[in-house]
């Protein structure tokens, strides 16, 4: 492990305003992940699991405190430089899927990878590979309404892993999904950290699904108030 | 950039009835522009080009009244006339009184047409002296016989109505116009024989409508003008003698207003067109916001996605530009109203610029609003 944690939350402020209303989310929120980690992070509904991920994966700023990734301070980046910083770090996957309806799976796919340097060729077989990693080669030309909930998300995981990012940030991946496709779904985010050592934190409210975790962290209005190795 | 041209393609083909609704009230609205357009050039083409070698003598009272013949040959003696020919309007009714069949019919002395006008047309040696030759025969303009689909050999009755009796005339010649100021969608016939027409059933005889003087030195224009004018002046046959440019322009201003008339109108349509083309956009942004919100997170920057929401309103509204400014193309050389639709160039140029003016406008507020969506705000407004 190297010398200092891939994410690094330290003494992180987020303040929602609604009108003149103050909305305390997190208050000096510490918090380390290390490189080739599955983290669980859980807590009741509100108490800030997403507004962390999005902090961590660049979509949102704190008003104070830092963000580290790698070492480096995310919100001294301007817009521009945080979009190429996401697509160049970060895979995300979220519980509705969020897949582009009007995209086939490969093309869905191929959109990250749009926003790399890799030639033409190379990315399509990227994308290939991606589709067959999550299981559904020969799904590669269906839209996403062609697809049932379980394949859907599968192809929003190819296209979170399809450009190789640092982090995959996964909130309430299952949440949506019956149990039998939940834990396909578990199974292949759980293959990933192991086999490529994948950095991998994942909002969830299933215990069944924190299970598969390193690591559980479990939140209260915007504090950890437990952790243990699962 | 980075943008994601596949996702801008499946958007206008997943629309694709909103797409077409979009390309097809383009292409009506640069196809009205370009028709008003073409006429407006058109008017102001033939004057542009009119010879001012050439000078025309009319009645000073209207353009639709006429001179007695006799004038010819004084005129002819008129130092720096190098000839003199005259044209008379025959009017009547070809066929029926529709539109369609009103086109350009008049009387001309043979010889002196093809001295005065002759370099201006292309036509034969032989067809000239056909034509010379045979009093009741006639030449016709290239476009006529199409649109009339007429041929050689073909007679033409016209039934007077401004001189009694009908014209009964065979087509012996075809002529091609060198000069845009000479329309190809006229007849000419033998003056003499619609003459003798109109005298033997107690018509109207012995006048005509217009001199056209072949000036030997166009310097002279100004004075000799003057000159013929003068000399009419006291006479119940006052003159009115321009060059034939100006002879156009004085015909171009029988249209008054109208030409400020189209281009309010054409503004209007434009206008009209915008408000749908930007309610569309609109539409779209509005069903997007989700999807804007995908390709941020993904990391597409804020100005490639807002570049891609204005692309779209873009390239449809070139495409509907594109189309119509091909047919209005098509349009060039024919006649409207007496006037050969000109298109130039730069018309096409213009109506390309107004489509793309349409679509940059009306995609300009979805592009802002996109621009400036943060993700939070797109991730939530799905919840
Ligand atoms: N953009 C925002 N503006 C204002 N308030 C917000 C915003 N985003 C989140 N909040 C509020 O901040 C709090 C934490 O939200 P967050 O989404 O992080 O919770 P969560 O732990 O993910 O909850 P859930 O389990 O329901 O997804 C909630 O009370 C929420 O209403
Ligand atoms: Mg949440």
């Amino acid at each position: 492990m190297s010398d200092h944690p891939l994410i690094r939350l330290a003494g992180v402020d987020r303040i929602y305003t609604r009108g003149n209303e103050e909305l305390h989310v997190l208050n000096g929120l510490d918090l380390d992940i290390q490189k080739g980690e599955f983290v669980a992070l859980m807590g009741p509904s509100g108490c800030g699991k997403s507004t962390i991920l999005n902090l961590m994966g660049a979509i949102d700023r704190p008003n104070a405190g830092q963000v580290l990734f790698d070492g480096e301070d995310l919100s001294e980046m301007n817009e521009a430089e945080r979009a190429s910083w996401r697509a160049r770090n970060v895979g995300f996957i979220f519980q509705a899927y969020n897949l582009m309806p009007v995209l086939t799976a490969v093309q869905n796919v191929l959109l990250p990878l749009q926003l790399t340097p890799l030639p033409r060729a190379k990315r399509r077989a990227q994308a290939e590979l991606a589709l067959q990693i999550v299981g559904l080669s020969e799904r590669m030309n269906h839209y996403p309404n062609q697809l049932s909930g379980g394949q859907e998300q599968r192809v929003a995981i190819a296209r979170a892993i399809a450009t190789d990012p640092r982090v995959l940030l996964a909130d309430e991946p299952t949440g949506d999904l019956d149990a039998k496709s939940a834990a396909a779904i578990l199974d292949l985010l759980q293959e990933l950290n192991r086999q490529n050592g994948q950095t991998i934190v994942m909002v969830t409210h299933d215990p069944k699904a924190a299970e598969r975790a390193h690591r559980v962290i479990q939140l209260d209005k915007g504090r950890v108030v437990g952790g243990h190795a699962a | 950039m980075n943008i994601p041209w596949r996702l801008v393609l499946a958007h206008t083909k997943r629309r694709w009835l909103r797409s077409t609704l979009t390309i097809v009230s383009v292409f009506m609205t640069i196809l009205i522009f370009g028709i008003l357009r073409s006429f407006i050039v058109g008017i102001e083409t033939s004057v542009a080009e009119a010879s001012s070698t050439r000078l025309v003598s009319a009645s000073a009272l209207s353009l639709f009244a006429h001179l007695p013949k006799r004038l010819e040959g004084e005129i002819a003696q008129l130092p720096g006339v190098e000839a003199v020919t005259h044209w008379t309007w025959f009017g009547g009714v070809y066929i029926d009184s529709s539109p369609d069949h009103l086109w350009g019919r008049f009387g001309v002395d043979v010889p002196s047409m093809r001295k005065v006008y002759g370099p201006d047309l292309i036509l034969d040696d032989e067809v000239w002296k056909r034509f010379e030759e045979n009093r009741t025969s006639c030449i016709i303009g290239a476009d006529l016989a199409k649109d009339e689909k007429l041929k050689l050999g073909d007679r033409v009755k016209i039934v007077g109505n401004l001189f009694p009796g009908t014209v009964d005339v065979e087509i012996v010649g075809i002529y091609q116009s060198k000069v845009r100021s000479f329309d190809q969608k006229t007849m000419f016939m033998h003056w003499d024989y619609m003459n003798e027409l109109s005298k033997s059933a107690g018509g109207r005889q012995d006048i005509v409508s217009t001199f056209t003087m072949l000036l030997k030195d166009p310097g002279q224009a100004g004075g000799l003008a003057k000159s013929i004018d003068t000399n009419y002046a006291s006479s119940s046959n006052r003159t009115l003698t321009q060059t034939e440019k100006m002879f156009q322009a004085q015909f171009a201003s029988m249209w008054g207003n109208l030409p400020l008339f189209f281009s309010i109108l054409g503004g209007i349509v434009i206008v009209a067109c915008l408000m749908v083309t930007a309610n569309t956009m609109m539409l779209n942004a509005r069903e997007r916001v989700q999807e804007v919100g995908i390709l941020k997170t993904l990391g597409f920057t804020p100005g490639s996605v807002s570049t891609m929401a204005l692309v779209e309103g873009l390239l449809l509204c070139l495409v509907g530009g594109a189309l119509a400014m091909a047919v209005v193309r098509s349009f060039d050389g024919k006649m409207m109203m007496f006037t050969i639709l000109t298109v130039p160039w730069r018309t096409i140029a213009e109506g390309l610029a107004i489509a793309a003016g349409l679509g940059l406008l009306s995609g300009f507020i979805p592009a802002l609003l996109t621009h400036k969506l943060t993700i939070l705000d797109a991730i939530r407004r799905r919840a």
